[in-house]
């Protein structure tokens, strides 16, 4: 919603401030004009919305951090190993590390 | 920006199907490339298809739309132009790209509006007339939040290349 404020804001000065700032009549017909012009960008918005910050919902922090090799320390908290890295086949995939 | 916008508007409400050709002559020519139905010009009313019994009048002229546009690229993207010269090739540029959208979206409007002429239908108790301006009203929303995202993912994409 908050991307589209600056389209929507134009949309309603163009479409209903500017006419009643040029003295347009208030009438029935600018009335029925002035309830279509904000409700149905306000639905055309909410249909957005969704699509909107699905495409720009993140990816969990684990998933997006740059891979970076864990410490030795790491891996004996994670693995049990007492010294040295994790050997192959004992370390979980995510903290697998080959051996140095 | 004010002042082109203030301009448009100001040469919108006063003049006729005769001053709004620069507008109302390719998006005639458009839609009669799209929907294979003639429109003939007749002075002060616009361009007429009298078997569709439709008129494409100064009030279809998509201006509104096009000052609408101009506003939302000039507002929404001033601040990612760093110079005054950037800012003034964003406002040229503004211009040009509304007049072609406008033509394009105003064309899509009248087409889907004809399709719902040869088609009546009946939307929650709403008259023609109001189908026709809400038809009018989500085409063109539409379309503006499009074009924006669009220029928006295009300008953001150089920064954020350029910052990292």
């Amino acid at each position: 919603m908050k991307r589209l404020a600056i389209p929507f804001a134009s949309y309603l000065a163009v479409t209903i401030a500017v006419p009643i700032l040029n003295g347009a009549p208030i009438n029935a017909a600018f009335l029925d004009h002035a309830a279509l012009a904000i409700t149905i960008p306000l639905i055309v918005m909410g249909t957005l919305s969704p699509l909107l910050s699905s495409r720009n919902r993140k990816l969990p922090a684990a998933k997006i951090a740059a891979p970076h090799p864990p410490t030795r320390c790491d891996l004996r908290l994670r693995t049990g190993v007492k010294s040295g890295a994790c050997l192959p086949g004992e370390c979980p995939k995510e903290c697998y590390y080959p051996p140095p | 920006m004010l002042g082109i916008t203030y301009a448009l508007k100001r040469h919108y409400s006063t003049a006729d199907a005769e001053a709004l050709q620069w507008i109302l002559a390719p998006t005639a020519w458009l839609v009669e490339t799209v929907f294979r139905a003639p429109f003939v010009f007749e002075q002060h009313v616009g361009y007429v298809n009298t078997d569709l019994r439709f008129a494409i009048a100064p009030s279809c002229a998509g201006v509104n739309f096009m000052i609408i546009a101009i506003c939302t690229a000039a507002l929404g993207f001033v601040t990612y132009m760093p110079t005054l010269r950037a800012k003034l090739t964003l406002l040229l540029a503004s211009v040009g790209l509304a007049y072609l959208a406008t033509l394009g979206v105003n064309t899509a409007r009248i087409v889907i509006a004809l399709l719902l002429q040869a088609h009546p239908m009946s939307i929650a108790g709403l008259s023609s007339a109001q189908i026709h301006r809400a038809e009018g009203i989500v085409v063109y929303f539409t379309s503006l939040c499009a074009l924006y995202l669009l220029a928006d993912r295009l300008l953001a994409r150089p920064r954020t290349n350029a910052a990292t």
